[in-house]
């Protein structure tokens, strides 16, 4: 794992336990910090920094549809010690943390595993978005998260990140090609 | 023989939007194939028959390859060059020192096939692929505004890619769907209603957008502009 990507998971994870560890959880400010480790996922894209977006997305969301101090208390444990294992270099320790946690938050009462097991997509599909947004390909995205290009592209159409790239002039050449093609 | 290959985003955007038979009526007017790889393929068809979402959208582009419409190139054949030309382009732009891999093997077999065919175009409706081909420029300022670093550009590897591509004529499947709509191929969709040709032309271009096509808001109206309807 490169320095650089431990040191901000770390920082990342640290902050979203002390607002877990507060009176009122802010869970906008935790959905927030799930993006912050996307700018490395984009540069290095390591599994690392994408499994912790989805990781932190998921907790906010969860949280969000069903607020449980036990839960909330057991993911600040799960990310003390993660972050204990990455401070000692234990990356083994690390990534085997991380999957345990994502285990416990699927291994729940029924009644919401299926809303769980979407919150998951949902955020693999979130963080794929944003990688995109970053400008890798929407194919390069989807392999990062382990999507298909119909799930990931069915939602980055209704963001707002086309806009940002215009190109109006070159709309009309493609136009001038598309139509010498066909009689 | 001639060709138009697409790569995986303008078939999906096409389906999603109900206008998949669209490419069967076009190829009558169109002395060729259309063709896509083999590794498009997959993303089209084998990957999504694994899941519950999407499976039905592969049927309907299988059937499509079924019925000749779609002609599948196995990019095996050309498997080193794809290698080559993925190499070049995730060792095109830098970050923190980084090569970023930007772009996938499909996007990069689609391109070659491309070149090797000669293809009269090539429709790709995923910004960075185009981007690479059309304005890298662009690409740059993209990938830094969002990492709020500086990116840079290996020079060589950068013009080694643009040597290569340089015979490339990138479209999206809203041009081609805007030439449908000229060429009266999406009449039966005409609104009893004043204005109908541009309701229809808009509803088109915006589920192409809402479905993944990267075309912006700006583009949309300037196309509709064009159209002087």
């Amino acid at each position: 794992m490169e320095n650089i990507v431990k040191k901000d998971i770390i920082n990342t994870l640290q902050k979203v336990k002390k607002i877990l560890d507060s009176e009122n959880p802010d869970i906008a400010e935790i959905k927030e910090l799930s993006n912050h480790t996307i700018h490395n996922a984009s540069i290095y894209q390591d599994e690392d920094s994408v499994s912790v977006a989805i990781l932190i997305y998921a907790i906010s969301k969860i949280i969000e549809r069903n607020e449980n101090r036990q839960f909330e208390k057991n993911m600040a444990s799960h990310i003390k010690n993660i972050c204990d294992d990455l401070s000692k270099d234990n990356i083994g320790g690390y990534k085997h943390r991380v999957s345990q946690v994502f285990k416990e938050i699927t291994k729940t009462e029924s009644k919401i595993k299926r809303f769980i097991e979407e919150v998951i997509r949902q955020a693999q599909i979130k963080k794929g978005s944003k990688i995109f947004e970053h400008g890798i390909s929407i194919a390069r995205a989807s392999e990062m998260l382990g999507l298909s290009q119909w799930e990931l592209m069915f939602y980055v159409g209704k963001t707002s990140i086309s806009d940002k790239t215009s190109d109006e002039e070159r709309t009309q050449k493609r136009l001038a090609i598309a139509r010498g093609l066909f009689k | 023989m001639s060709s138009i290959v697409f790569d995986t985003g303008p078939i999906i955007t096409l389906t999603t939007n109900n206008l998949l038979w669209l490419l069967e009526e076009m190829k009558k007017h169109y002395d060729g194939d259309f063709v896509i790889t083999s590794s498009v393929h997959r993303e089209l068809i084998d990957r999504p028959l694994t899941t519950k979402k999407f499976k039905f959208e592969a049927l309907q582009v299988l059937r499509c390859v079924k019925d000749n419409v779609l002609t599948v190139l196995d990019d095996k054949k050309f498997r080193n060059e794809v290698m080559s030309l993925l190499d070049i382009a995730n060792n095109s732009f830098f970050a923190r020192g980084k090569p970023m891999r930007i772009v996938h093997y499909a996007e990069i077999s689609s391109l070659v096939a491309a070149m090797k065919l000669k293809a009269d175009a090539f429709v790709v409706d995923e910004r960075t692929t185009r981007l690479l081909i059309e304005n890298p420029p662009n690409l740059k300022k993209v990938v830094e505004r969002h990492l709020h670093m500086d990116v840079k550009l290996n020079s060589k590897k950068f013009s080694e890619f643009k040597k290569k591509v340089k015979d490339i004529k990138p479209i999206r499947s809203i041009e081609m769907i805007t030439v449908a709509f000229e060429m009266g191929l999406l009449d039966k969709y005409l609104p009893p209603m004043e204005d109908s040709k541009k309701v229809l032309l808009q509803s088109l271009l915006w589920g192409s957008k809402l479905n993944g096509c990267a075309v912006s808001t700006a583009e949309i109206d300037r196309i509709v502009a064009l159209e002087k309807l």
